[in-house]
């Protein structure tokens, strides 16, 4: 530590959750350049910001010190200050204890509490919410020296210390002068703070913005609850010995109590549970024999030398890195999953490694795939290797996470955190909101966004504007540059979708857990990445919707005679490949999207490798480093292959084998490895490091650093200067757009087998993914038109056939089930369903009586037609249910005579029943009703038959709105109607002319030219207009996603 | 023969009637700005046109319609035009039906031969003329009526009932949402359909409310008139037919007004609470005036008084063309106060005294003082007093802080020579001399919000002109509620009324103020220890010292007005090191950490000990107009620190330039007090004893005013006397 002359020991940031405005990072930063050699961060009851401070302070040189402000029981804040890994530990434990025992906003530790968990923690008295300064406020010195004498008497006399701020306000010097009393009558020491709130004095505005968003009032009306200046800001130590000249001893005691302080998060001791409590070496062994095990059940007679090397390989350095117990853990993990039935496969760059393939975590044969171990785990890295398990979403997969909280404890498993931060809508948000700017105008704000992630072209004062504030109004700048000062800090902390950590001793000790909003579940404080940079280990637990539907489809194939599960799947099936080339991949697994529908017709894929290219190089990194186009350039012969701009012939040959495959692009990550390898000579745990620093795109730095690094080892090797430009341009370029192959191939064989499925059990398929909604782009009700055009109708809700699930009735029909009635509970769908197969409903007060329904399940059911059978047609069950009926009616099944008055549907009535009933019709699409009306309109399949550069005019209902970021602001829109799909591109001066067209209608037809390019159907639309909806309820369209 | 007037798009209509631009020319639509989901609840015809239809989200609504107007709802607005639909419902008849929002039901007693739809051109001519576009519905039950109020354009008399309601849609019938669902459902889409179901059957079904629908649906229904008072308003008025320059028949009029009044208010069991004169001039222009009652009353007596106290100091630029007069009836006061509880002697005796003051000055600038909720030192604002609320009682405030401030408004420029990081010397017109101890800086900021990335920004000086216009934008808002601030006024202060703010009132007592003679107005000083006044700490908090009891809520009454002097002073304690504790005996070393100069002997600390009262400071002759206030009774320094409760006698109103610079310059410091505003504050010592407070702005420094030593220390003082230096 170098001499300073203070340290700052009680500052929050933005991760006190609208208590403080700036990152832990930046406060780190500015901490260092102001020569601060410590600071400690105090956060509100929690320690969610320490790694990131922690990580920053380090790279600055800032010792950082780890402490919490606890909110006690009577509403006073305690900042205290971990000492030692005992203090940080009794402090992650006592905040645990709090927040387990309340709720999500009100988790008050108790002074009961307390003296557990004292031990080598340093308390101080706080600022004015500390209990002291609060008595003080209230002219109650006694009970201002009470509060100290509680203090020190939970955390000893040499542990506590008399907190002084000095804000320059009028006041203070009341205070200040009683503390210094306090502390000479109690003989305990003075310690100088600045309460820091922010790093710099200009985000003291920002402060006031959560102040307002705190207290639920806006800046006109906060008054005195905002600051009374910007003085809460990180001060060099100079500036606090001025401040504090009265008081040079409070001062020097940072340095001392700093001095006194020995933990940071370096030492956090963590350690990954053992498997059945076995030592290390027990493990090693466990391990090797359930993987030679597994092995030989994998690979049966074709396992040979090579297989036995490349596992010893792999067993010698897990053996070597300790990390035998992580694979026996999640081996143990997928064989829970298989003992309950429940898919699981692993994904990432697990897929790598043999072990795992052996092991049965992974689905893909390394060896076979020839994959780069390295790219798992490498010898120099010192980080975890990272296994995610993709497993059913829904049930299945909380029924795997409760098992390993179950396994493990409360208190030594928990999923790690999502740190929500403040993007466009949240920000201008909650600005607005402070601004006081009327509420219509904050919906305007936020609906003009609709494009997600993306990047965003419409400019903030335009849109502002746009929302309805003037550019005169003058508040407009200071919401403007609070709006980029807001985006991207903490907002709340959510859970992450499926990381979970677990622990060898209880996790509490090494961080803080707290409830999380779903029942049973515990989210640590910290998210993904934090949880990684300290070296904690993390188990993706993964919902995939798409597993479950392939589960669920292989059950019922099973009894045509299918495949018993994934890997039984035929490989290489040629219509399964030629509904790929033809795009026709509606509702299948990665390749269904607009722009893999808009490739698969150009890339042809006829192997499985190239179903693998085209699932990795739809992403935005090779869409816009140009790789498509190239990659599709060089596959038909158009452009000759190269290697970084030499030929075949003139790099190493093992250069080309290792860019073959990808027609000499670099596509993957575990090219880049083996390119370094090849070219420079590098080691695998160096060619990592190169690929960790390009994911670290961010930091400038260290990709020139490794580059540099790369480029000396090439000219080492004696490569051309032009040479190793290319190469050093590739792979630096690759940053945007890194892919692990061994994930794209574990994604391959999903999307391989969902189209296998689809193309030969389309009705199962097509149950399996009704059943297990939402997911995918496509809504139910896409997925039933597709399917009718494939021959397989969907037959409607129908209470004496319908499970609550839908069935499979035929090869070529599935039953909707009763969980597409909007409305209808599951306990009344049983109940249906019960009572059906006790004894089959006579007429509709039968079922009436029977089943008990609540009216408006009564009435949508008649209304949808699932009464159907019991009645002569929807409007007369709609008629019958609404009779009502008491038990023990004698007359109530007798049938009627009289004559029913009400008119059977019209299709059309029909249609909007459907839609508002179930979402979903098994009739015909919408836009045959009003096809007559709309006789310029050329429907989707005509469209093949329209010549190219036609003006066209398509239209139908909008199931997709894209607008990727690679795509320069251009847009996607996809109309469906009764034949298909037609696509639309909507360039982006036509898009911001009629914004709120394109995003508002369910209903849209477009008039432009229609372009045909190698098999590929678009109309690039010049006019568009909304359509008069022929059904008013109809699905949500797949947005911006 | 029953009519039924209809206002078609109520809810819009109501909202635009309001409008200060009139009724836009193109598609607008009506939204809920309460609901969370903003959806259009109704449209015009140009909206409709434009395929706007209720029900849609506002995004989509200006997809379809890019230029149209979003009206948000107003459902103030929409009473008001209920009461006008209602109140010309009654000049047709007096049997009237408040239907519903919009719509009224009335029974019309024909003469024979008289054409019922002259009757309905009437009422829509009628309602044109507030504002409001009616179609008139004449049929022989109330719900024909009703119906045919939807079809009119805009009077229709239906003469054969089966005919006319055979093709309307179910829903002009208004049947329950759920019910309208229900039908629609079931295909049911008109009133003919509708009529075909089985009676019996459809009441089996859905209920009894279903065969009353059906009924109507048959034209059937001869419901009774739900009939209604007529809104409980109480106004009368009178257009002259020659113009008034004389006050005897004014008062003549009011006289009667207020019996016919009164006796009506007695009736209903009710009094008046408040009132409102209105007078209209020439050239269009109106005098209003509204008047709280203190107590409320329904006696004519009591409530002539005050009008006539108000009119005969009353000047108006043109005679009187039309006078009004409306009371607002409340219920008689029954509080039961406490044992040691009581009520001002005459509360309405004070309301004339205020009125009086209110004539004066201005009614926006009599009444209750009350500080702005912000850090600002001295950010205030004028209320009316609150005579009906009682005195809130919380927490009792912080006590005594220190030495209490004579604020300079607005303050006074100085100079101020800095050395090393302290004021070490000022010049000011008041005082100067070198700084012997000082303590600050206390910094404050505020309002960043509205001058951010303005280069001038927190830099702005509070003498800022143009502040003014961002202080009144957002008063604008906060009363709209819109947020949106209107076109800024550039500043045009010399309107302002100016500023100034004396005099106190008591918690319970008696009143500080009394009425005086007729052309003066006197402030009694307070006969007890128990008497109130407005006293803050530097936090703003009232606060209590020496014989000063705790001001209460509502703060004391307070004037502001045209002065003599341009300086209004209130007392504000210094709130600083050690200041606490000069009633008792200093017992430790103060400490004073920023003062440098000649050590802690000097400090404030030692010289305010030994003090025990606090009876306030020897009077400050440019402090006031105290020349035409004079004071009686026993704590006369009491009054004299307080001494400058401005009157103007009715015979000599002061001069227009002289209001209008005094106006101006006290304008800018108000609206100082809501814009963007940062300062540094030091508080220091002279050489001469003198204690000031100094503010560094970034237009410069000023002096803010002085802190009152007590008694035995300012005697002492022989150096400091502010004076002006030339």
């Amino acid at each position: 530590m170098s001499a300073g002359t203070y340290v700052e020991l009680h500052a929050r940031s933005a991760f006190s959750f609208l208590r403080g405005a700036s990152q832990p990072d930046d406060m780190a930063r500015q901490a260092a350049a102001l020569d601060l050699p410590a600071m400690a961060l105090c956060d509100r009851d929690g320690v969610y910001g320490a790694v990131r401070f922690f990580s920053a302070a380090k790279e600055t040189g800032v010792r950082a010190i780890v402490g919490a402000e606890l909110t006690m029981e009577d509403g006073g804040v305690i900042p205290v200050l971990a000492q030692n890994r005992t203090g940080y530990q009794n402090l992650c434990r006592l905040i645990t204890r709090a927040k387990l025992r309340g709720t999500k906003t009100h988790a008050p530790v108790y002074w009961t509490d307390l003296p557990e968990f004292a031990g080598g923690l340093v308390a101080l008295t706080g600022d004015e919410e500390g209990p002291v300064r609060r008595a003080l406020a209230a002219d109650d010195r006694t009970g201002a020296a009470g509060a100290v004498d509680k203090l020190v008497k939970v955390f000893g006399k040499e542990n506590v210390f008399i907190e002084m701020q000095r804000h320059l306000r009028r006041g203070e010097e009341r205070e200040l002068d009683a503390l210094a009393d306090l502390a000479s009558a109690l003989r305990l020491p003075l310690l100088a703070t600045n309460g820091v709130c922010h790093a710099l004095p200009s985000e003291r505005a920002l402060l006031d913005v959560f102040t307002c968003a705190r207290e639920h009032t806006h800046l006109d009306a906060a008054g005195r609850l905002l600051s009374v200046n910007a003085e809460r800001h990180l001060k060099p130590g100079a500036v606090m010995r001025q401040l504090f000249r009265d008081h040079p001893e409070a001062v020097s005691n940072t340095l001392r109590l700093a001095e006194r302080i020995d933990f940071t998060l370096d030492n956090l001791g963590y350690e990954f549970p053992r498997y059945e409590g076995m030592n290390k070496e027990e493990m090693d062994a466990f391990l090797r024999a359930e993987t030679y095990e597994g092995a030989r059940l994998r690979y049966g007679d074709t396992f040979s030398e090579k297989h036995r090397r490349q596992i010893e390989h792999e067993l010698e350095l897990i053996a070597r890195l300790g990390f035998s117990g992580y694979f026996l853990i999640v081996w143990d993990i997928g064989n829970y999953c298989r003992e309950n039935n429940i898919l699981m496969q692993g994904r990432g760059s697990a897929a790598n490694s043999v072990v795992c393939y052996s092991l049965r975590i992974t689905a893909c044969d390394p060896i076979h795939h020839k994959l780069l171990f390295e790219r798992f785990l490498s010898g120099e890295r010192k980080a975890w290797p990272d296994i995610d398990l993709d497993l059913p979403s829904g049930d299945k997969r909380e029924q795997v996470i409760q098992e390993v909280y179950h396994r493990y404890g409360k208190h030594g498993a928990a999923m790690t955190a999502n740190v929500i931060t403040y993007r466009g809508r949240s920000a201008m948000r909650e600005i607005g909101k402070a601004m006081n700017f009327p509420e219509e105008m904050l919906k305007r704000f936020s609906s003009l966004f609709a494009n997600g992630d993306f990047p965003h072209t419409l400019e903030l004062q335009s849109q502002m504007m746009q929302a309805g504030i003037p550019a005169s109004h003058p508040r407009l700048p200071a919401a403007a540059a609070l709006y980029q000062a807001m985006r991207g800090l903490p907002r709340h902390l959510g859970q992450h979708s499926g990381g979970m950590i677990i622990c060898q001793d209880a996790l509490s000790s090494f961080m803080p857990l707290e409830n999380a909003s779903m029942p049973d579940r515990v989210v640590a404080q910290w998210d993904k990445d934090d949880c990684e940079d300290m070296g904690i280990i993390k188990v993706d637990l993964l919902g995939l919707g798409m597993l479950a539907v392939l589960e669920e489809t292989i059950t019922l194939c099973k009894a045509r005679g299918g495949p018993e599960d994934i890997a039984k799947i035929p490989p290489d099936d040629k219509a399964t490949y030629d509904t790929m080339c033809a795009a026709d991949t509606v509702g299948v697994f990665q390749v269904e999207s607009r722009a893999q529908m808009a490739t698969l017709p150009r890339l042809q894929p006829r192997k499985f490798y190239e179903l693998v290219i085209e699932v990795a190089i739809i992403r935005p990194g090779p869409i816009q480093g140009g790789m498509l186009q190239t990659l599709l350039a060089r596959r038909s012969g158009k452009e000759e292959i190269s290697y970084f701009g030499k030929k075949a012939g003139e790099v190493p040959a093992e250069l080309c084998d290792v860019l073959a495959r990808t027609q000499g692009v670099v596509l993957f990550q575990e090219q880049i490895l083996k390119i370094a390898m090849i070219l420079a000579g590098f080691s695998g745990g160096e060619a990592d490091e190169l690929r960790r620093a390009l994911n670290f795109n961010r930091n400038d730095e260290r990709m020139n650093k490794v580059c540099g690094k790369l480029r000396a080892a090439m000219e080492k090797k004696g490569h051309g200067a032009a040479f190793i430009d290319e190469v050093v341009k590739s792979v630096s370029s690759f940053a945007v757009y890194g892919f692990p192959e061994s994930h794209a191939i574990s994604f391959a064989i999903l999307a391989y087998a969902s189209v296998w499925l689809k193309v030969h059990y389309p009705a199962e398929y097509l149950c399996g993914l009704l059943n297990n909604q939402p997911m995918g782009f496509y809504s139910p009700a896409s997925l039933v038109q597709d399917a009718r055009l494939h021959k397989v109708k969907t037959l409607p809700v129908n209470v004496r056939e319908s499970e609550w699930k839908c069935t499979l009735v035929s090869e070529h029909s599935v039953r909707l089930g009763l969980c597409y009635v909007s409305g209808l509970s599951e306990e009344e769908g049983g109940r249906i369903v019960a009572e059906r197969k006790r004894r089959t409903f006579d007429s509709v007060p039968d079922f009436q009586l029977r089943c008990r329904l609540s009216k408006s399940s009564l009435r949508t059911l008649a209304k949808t037609g699932a009464l159907n059978g019991l009645a002569e047609h929807r409007r007369d069950a709609q008629w019958q249910v609404e009779l009502p009926l008491e038990t023990g009616d004698l007359f109530a099944c007798v049938p009627r005579e009289d004559e029913l008055p009400l008119q059977m549907m019209t299709p059309s009535e029909r249609l909007h029943a459907d839609y508002s009933g179930t979402g979903l019709t098994t009739g015909a699409h919408p836009m045959k009703l009003i096809r007559a009306q709309i006789p310029h309109v050329t429907a989707a399949k005509d469209l093949t038959g329209v010549r190219n550069n036609a003006v066209v005019t398509i239209a139908g209902q909008v199931i997709c709105r894209q607008r990727p970021g690679t795509a320069h602001g251009f847009v996607f829109v996809s109309l469906e109607d009764e034949t298909g799909i037609a696509n639309a591109i909507v360039t982006p001066p036509i898009f911001e002319a009629n914004r709120l067209v394109i995003t508002q209608e369910t209903f849209l037809q477009i008039t432009g030219i229609l372009q045909r390019h190698e098999g590929v159907i678009h109309v690039k639309a010049g006019r568009i207009r909304p359509l008069k909806a022929p059904v008013a309820a109809a699905p949500e369209s797949h947005d911006f996603r | 023969m029953y009519a039924a007037l209809y206002l078609p798009s109520f809810r819009l209509q109501a909202a635009l009637r309001l409008c200060a631009e009139g009724l836009p020319p193109g598609p607008a639509a009506l939204v809920d700005g309460e609901e969370k989901k903003g959806l259009i609840m109704e449209v015009n015809a140009a909206a409709q046109r434009a395929g706007v239809k209720p029900g849609l989200t506002v995004p989509r609504a200006m997809a379809r319609c890019e230029k149209l107007s979003i009206v948000q709802r107003d459902p103030a607005a929409e009473e008001t035009a209920h009461i006008a639909l209602m109140q010309t419902a009654y000049a047709l008849s007096p049997e009237v039906e408040s239907t519903a929002p919009g719509l009224c039901t009335l029974r019309l007693r024909l003469p024979r031969g008289r054409d019922a739809a002259h009757e309905g051109h009437r009422a829509a001519a009628l309602l044109e003329k507030v504002g409001l576009k009616a179609q008139a519905g004449l049929g022989p039950n109330p719900d024909l009526a009703f119906l045919a109020s939807r079809r009119a354009r805009p009077v229709l008399v239906v003469k054969e009932p089966s005919a006319f309601l055979d093709a309307l849609p179910v829903s002009v019938l208004r049947p329950a949402p759920d019910m309208v669902e229900l039908l629609q459902d079931w295909g049911i889409r008109t009133i003919r359909q509708l009529r075909l179901l089985p009676r019996a059957d459809l009441v089996d079904r859905l209920g009894p409310e279903a065969g009353k629908l059906w009924e109507r649906a048959c034209g059937k229904s001869g419901r009774p008139l739900h009939l209604v008072d007529p809104p409980q308003e109480f106004v009368e008025s009178l257009e002259f037919e020659d113009e008034v320059d004389m006050l005897e028949p004014l008062l003549f009029l009011l006289r009667r007004f207020l019996d016919h009044l009164t006796q009506r208010l007695r009736c209903m069991g009710r009094v008046a609470g408040s009132m409102t004169l209105t007078l209209t001039l020439e050239r269009d222009a109106v005098y209003e005036r509204p008047f709280s009652i203190p107590s409320p009353a329904a006696d004519p007596d009591v409530l002539y008084r005050i009008l006539f106290t108000h009119l005969e100091s009353l000047r108006l630029e043109h005679r009187v063309v039309a006078l009004a007069l409306r009371l607002d009836p409340v219920l008689p006061n029954r509080d039961q106060f406490h044992l040691f509880e009581t009520v001002l002697k005459d509360p309405n005796r004070l309301g004339e005294t205020l009125g009086r003051l209110s004539a004066l000055v201005g009614m926006e600038n009599a009444g209750v003082c009350v500080r702005f909720n912000t850090h600002h030192p001295d950010a205030w604002r004028m209320e009316s007093p609150q005579f009906h609320k009682t005195p809130a009682t919380g927490s009792p405030p912080p006590s005594l802080t220190g030495l209490p401030l004579r604020r300079y408004r607005p303050a006074l420029p100085a100079d101020v020579k800095m050395g090393s990081n302290l004021p070490e010397r000022l010049w000011s017109s008041v005082a100067r001399g070198a700084v012997v101890a000082a303590s600050g800086p206390y910094i404050l900021s505020g309002q960043w919000w509205e001058a951010f990335g303005n280069p001038s920004g927190s830099a702005a000086t509070e003498e800022d002109d143009s502040r003014s216009s961002v202080k009144d934008n957002r008063r604008a808002a906060a009363t709209n509620g819109s947020g949106v601030p209107a076109v800024p006024d550039n500043g045009d202060t010399a309107n302002k009324p100016p500023v100034f703010g004396v005099a106190c009132e008591p918690r319970s007592g008696s009143p500080s103020i009394a009425r005086g003679e007729r052309s003066e107005l006197r402030v009694r000083a307070p006969q007890t220890a128990s008497t109130t006044a407005w006293w803050s700490n530097a936090e703003g908090a009232p606060f209590c010292q020496g014989h000063h009891a705790v001001v209460g809520d509502p703060y004391p009454a307070f004037s502001r007005g045209s002065l003599r002097s341009p300086r209004a002073i209130h007392r504000e304690p210094l709130c600083g090191s050690r200041l606490n504790t000069y009633n008792s005996t200093v017992t430790s070393p103060p400490r004073w950490p920023c003062s440098e100069k000649n050590g802690a002997a000097r400090s404030f600390a030692t010289r305010a000990a030994g003090a025990t009262v606090l009876p306030g400071g020897p009077a400050q002759p440019q402090a006031g107009c105290c020349d035409t206030a004079h004071t009686q009774g026993a704590a006369a320094t009491w009054t004299e620190s307080f001494a400058s409760v401005p009157v103007f006698s009715s015979s000599s109103p002061p001069k227009d330039s002289e209001c209008r610079a005094r106006r101006k310059e006290l304008a800018t410091l108000e609206a100082a007090y809501d814009s963007a505003w940062s300062r540094e504050e030091w508080d220091v010592e002279l050489e001469n004893g003198a204690l000031l407070r100094l503010a560094h702005l970034p237009s410069g420094w000023t002096i803010e005013g002085y802190y009152e030593l007590p008694a035995p220390a300012a005697e002492s003082l022989s150096g400091f006397q502010p004076r002006i230096v030339s």
